[in-house]
């Protein structure tokens, strides 16, 4: 009797084996933005790894922001990664009100011609801050 | 005395929570099964549109036009007519009849003079992925109250966001896509030169990566708003590899609108040049590097051509980067 129940017991433990995301590693990265000293609010923040799948995210109002991966994970892949941040939006339709385009602020030093990077660390929770600063050329993506 | 001849209560408990824990090994197995069948449904579509643009091929030696632009410039002048690859298929996917009802002299969406605005609302379970939760129709951008059917398919335009309204002939090797806009460029096969089976040529989209929902596909044309260029014609019939698939930023950007993805787990299912449809994994080797850096030697910036940044999934997008694929499936 008390064999029976062992052997549904290890029929579950077994069931539960292989339950794990798949997908490369990644690590979490977390950070806030600032231009010039003041928190920037609805920016997007992308890390683009060496190889593989980028990473993005858009700040909240105190200019913090989580990096999202793919599926509901959350993190990038580790490495050096290329780090763009932008603002620009297109119009775009809000409960049946068309909403206007937002223009490009952040200069394309930290954008289209970035220099920013930001070596991810693996197995760790890194915290990437950066501090950017106004002025120099902006480039618009047109459409 | 005989020996009782039942179970014990003990030895019934047992073979419930058995059978308990096969149905709860087996339920979710089910729903894998359905999305696996809704994948091979949608994988066979794929097919069948690989095989048409084939035939079309075959009658016209080239591969169709991918939008017919239709807009609003400056001055007010609405040129083209609006009509997409999925609607020169047609004739190649058994649905001449519809194709021959549409007047091709008037935009796709005319609806005073010709029946087109009302076959355009024509839904095709041929353009549906079943795992898309997409409406049937929806209002064109341009014209309110003009429902148009939807498709869960785009042709590829390029390896990056080519849809700026200031390129010129001069970029020419931005329209790298085997469908581009009527102005921009018409290949053939003889055009893939990385090998039909290197170039993506058709990708799933996905209802919804972008929050304000425009993330809308248009089975047989589309067209810019009236006002601006900003949710353009192109993005309703053409995607580009500029941003990963399935990408994860849901505000108002042209990426969410331009990029491939699907509900099917993981990735996405391409049709490339040979007609062969593929799984790909949204994890493909990526450069993601933005316009200018891809095209250095245009917008005054002068870094060597050579520096051109093509992750894997950039090159299967490009008819003719000249640059090897790694194997990605």
């Amino acid at each position: 009797m008390l064999k029976s129940i062992a052997v549904v017991f290890v029929l579950l433990a077994i069931s539960t084996v292989g339950c794990s995301p798949d997908g490369p590693e990644i690590s979490r990265v977390e950070g806030t933005v600032t231009m010039d000293e003041k928190p920037l609010a609805g920016a997007i923040v992308m890390f683009v790894p060496p190889g593989g799948r980028p990473s993005a995210s858009e700040t909240d109002s105190n200019g913090k922001y989580v990096l999202e991966f793919s599926g509901g994970r959350k993190g990038a892949i580790p490495g050096l990664n290329r780090v763009e941040i932008n603002t620009a939006r297109l119009a775009y339709e809000k409960d049946g009100k068309m909403m206007p385009a937002v223009k490009e602020s952040v200069p394309a030093k930290y954008n289209r011609l970035t220099t920013l990077e930001f070596n991810v660390e693996q197995g760790k929770k890194n915290v990437a801050d950066f501090a950017l600063k106004s002025g120099g050329k902006i480039m618009e993506e047109p459409n | 005395m005989s020996k009782s001849r039942g179970f014990t209560l003990v030895e019934l408990l047992v073979v419930i929570a058995i059978i308990g824990m096969l149905v709860g090994l087996l339920l979710p197995a089910v729903q894998a099964a359905r999305e696996a069948a809704r994948r091979m449904q949608c994988s066979n579509n794929l097919k069948q549109l690989g095989l048409a643009s084939h035939n079309y091929h075959d009658a016209h030696k080239k591969f169709p036009i991918g939008q017919h632009i239709y807009g609003n410039t400056a001055g007010g002048v609405f040129r083209g007519l609006g009509y997409n690859w999925s609607f020169a298929l047609l004739p190649f996917i058994e649905q001449s009849n519809l194709y021959n009802q549409f007047d091709n002299r008037f935009p796709f969406f005319e609806k005073t003079i010709t029946k087109n605005g009302i076959l355009a609302a024509t839904p095709l379970p041929a353009f549906n992925c079943p795992s898309d939760i997409k409406p049937v129709t929806i209002d064109l951008t341009s014209e309110a109250q003009r429902p148009s059917a939807t498709s869960s398919y785009k042709g590829v335009n390029g390896a990056y966001n080519n849809g700026y309204s200031t390129l010129t002939n001069a970029d020419a090797a931005a329209f790298n896509g085997t469908f581009e806009r009527d102005s921009r460029a018409v290949y053939g096969m003889n055009n893939l030169t990385d090998g039909t089976s290197n170039t993506i040529i058709i990708a799933e989209t996905k209802w919804g990566m972008n929050a304000s929902k425009r993330t809308r596909t248009y089975l047989y044309g589309s067209s810019d708003p009236s006002t601006t260029w900003a949710t353009g014609a192109t993005e309703g019939s053409l995607l580009n590899g500029q941003t990963a698939m399935n990408w994860v930023i849901t505000v108002a950007t042209s990426s969410a609108n331009r990029t491939a993805g699907s509900f099917h787990t993981g990735g996405a299912q391409f049709v490339f040049g040979d007609g062969s449809v593929h799984f790909l994994s949204e994890n493909i080797d990526h450069s993601a590097s933005g316009y200018f850096s891809a095209f250095p030697y245009m917008q005054g910036n002068t870094a060597p051509r050579n520096t051109m940044p093509f992750g894997t999934y950039q090159r299967l997008f490009a008819v003719g980067d000249g640059q090897a694929v790694n194997p990605f499936d």
